[in-house]
């Protein structure tokens, strides 16, 4: 099998060769920007750039996958968001303390949302890769859930403010932000992508499992229906209690965060969904070693996780040997598991 | 591929101030004569291996390092043990001198301006090393303490009193004038080593401001 084609038949839990590596978010560091000479912040606004440090995933990590939209910014910053956009080593962020938008009236989706600097480099960034790695890899692009969006547009504390006091105008804010997650969604499947991936942030810190069923499930559903490519929905944190909603939603995958346990989360998703993810950042692919990053690898793949990466974006300085090890404690496994 | 197994990473400059913000990284890897360090960068950039081999040139003359093989960028201490501490702040201050700057090792004594106190680092062989200050007096001495037990946290050496050893019983003269400067504000210099650390870390937007 290729990569794409293990990707892909992992997403509709079909048999597999071997379990998939695969990057939902980002595995850029600074050691691979300098390799290919394509540091942030440029990288995130420029497609070339992005492309050619997205494919260091695949032909020198060893990745299924290649994902060129390594930030949470891109859809935020066309949205009309103020961004910081940092120096090589540090990541882009929306400037939250400066929001945009006061009431679900306020919301207007821009007429160059799709044309715009920070969603067109993504978009010609998957059309290269899509045309440099053709069926060899699965090209995964990224829009963000209408929660992340809401967070970006209105800021964190007064949208979760908001959340608890007026339901009816919180539906309003996701149900208008939605056309933009679509629409760069719809937009990066006509570039050639095989697989989107969908953070919405409802995290386990600050969103309870029942506030996921009661605002965000039936969007997902929506999603399922009007974006027609394999999802990954990514939201980080202790996600547990509402694993069992997202199973329900139709979405190809769900990108989960090491807090949550390998064979407990599968337990509850069953054949529903696929896991996705699950090594840590942090304290593992940052701090430690390969043999700490092959033992989480390894317990996954004994839990029957299909699809092994990083939780999360990974760290910027994460050393190369750590993420090398992914792959190939995936083939160490594989060849002692070849049922 | 290009990526290369260079061994354990042990330290990363991700932007390099003094040339065109390439990342350098140091790498550890053992064998029968003890522990190597490998410097490295992956950028491609005209000039970016001299700018190793300075850096090489800075960690011998300040951390009393050594060539360790044909390779110049690939160093050792003579003794043979790793010290990664202590090579891990070298490598953080030889990283912060400017191409053309005098290069030379540094007296084993450091001036504590809040005291008006000077500190001195006496070697009595075998790498063990007493402080002591150029005025007696309890506040003094609780100063001179506190470099003791500030070389001892940042080259992780056995601390007694006023006194410091190195694990591999050999002098490092270099090393202890070097890390002397730092030993003075031990929390500012781990401080400034988590903060280069923690740069780089995507937080959830709920995390951000």
């Amino acid at each position: 099998m290729t990569g794409r084609e293990r990707v892909l038949a992992a997403f509709r839990g079909e048999p597999v060769d071997r379990p998939a590596v695969c990057n939902p978010t980002s595995v850029a560091t600074v050691e691979l920007m300098d390799l290919v000479d394509a540091p942030f912040p440029d990288a995130n606004r420029d497609g070339e750039l992005m492309a050619r440090l997205a494919a260091t995933g695949h032909t020198e990590l060893g990745f299924d996958t290649i994902m060129p939209v390594f930030s949470i910014i891109q859809d935020s910053s066309a949205l009309g968001c103020k961004i910081q956009w940092e120096q090589k080593d540090n990541w882009p962020t929306v400037k939250m303390s400066q929001p945009i938008w006061d009431t679900p009236d306020d919301i207007v989706i821009p007429r160059d949302f799709l044309t715009h600097q920070d969603t067109a480099c993504v978009l010609d960034a998957i059309r290269r890769l899509k045309a440099e790695y053709g069926d060899e890899v699965a090209v995964v692009g990224k829009t963000m859930g209408p929660w992340s969006l809401a967070y970006h547009c209105f800021g964190v504390e007064r949208f979760l403010l908001l959340s608890l006091d007026d339901p009816d105008e919180t539906k309003r804010i996701l149900d208008r932000l939605k056309k933009a997650t679509i629409d760069f969604g719809v937009a990066q499947i006509e570039a050639g992508a095989d697989a989107l991936t969908l953070p919405d942030h409802a995290t386990g810190d600050l969103v309870s499992g029942d506030y996921y069923r009661r605002y965000l499930r039936d969007l997902h559903i929506e999603f399922v229906e009007r974006i027609p490519i394999p999802l990954i929905l990514h939201i980080c944190g202790k996600t547990i209690d509402r694993m069992g909603y997202i199973a329900e939603t139709g979405f190809a995958a769900f990108h989960y965060d090491s807090k949550n346990d390998p064979a407990e989360s599968i337990a509850v998703t069953g054949d529903r969904i696929a896991l996705v993810g699950n090594v840590n950042n942090p304290e593992t692919l940052f701090a430690r070693g390969p043999e700490e990053v092959q033992a989480e690898v390894r317990k996954n793949l004994d839990a029957g996780i299909k699809l092994v990466g990083p939780e999360c974006a990974i760290p910027l300085q994460t050393p190369l040997a750590n993420l090398k090890a992914i792959p190939a404690e995936v083939a160490d496994w594989s060849r002692q598991h070849p049922n | 591929m290009e990526t290369l197994d260079l061994g354990r990473r042990i330290e990363l400059l991700s932007m390099d101030p003094h040339f065109h913000d390439i990342s350098i990284a140091v790498y550890r890897t053992d064998d029968s004569d003890g522990a190597s360090y490998l410097l490295h960068s992956y950028s491609k950039r005209e000039g970016a291996r001299d700018r190793l081999a300075f850096l090489a040139a800075v960690m011998q003359a300040t951390g009393g390092m050594q060539s360790s093989g044909a390779n110049p960028l690939a160093l050792r201490f003579a003794c043979g043990h790793a010290h990664e501490a202590a090579l891990k702040r070298l490598f953080v201050e030889s990283c912060k001198v400017a191409p053309g700057t005098e290069r030379a090792r540094r007296a084993l004594e450091v001036l504590d301006k809040k005291n008006d106190l000077t500190i001195r680092a006496k070697g009595l062989g075998d790498g063990r090393y007493r402080c002591s200050g150029d005025r007696d007096g309890a506040r003094e001495q609780r100063r001179v303490a506190a470099v003791a037990a500030g070389l001892g946290k940042l080259a992780q050496l056995e601390v007694q009193g006023d006194e410091v050893r190195f694990p591999c019983g050999t002098d490092h003269h270099e090393l202890v004038g070097l890390l002397m400067l730092r030993a003075l504000n031990v929390r500012g210099a781990l401080r400034e080593q988590e903060a280069a650390a923690s740069r780089g870390v995507l937080s959830a937007p709920s995390q951000q401001r």
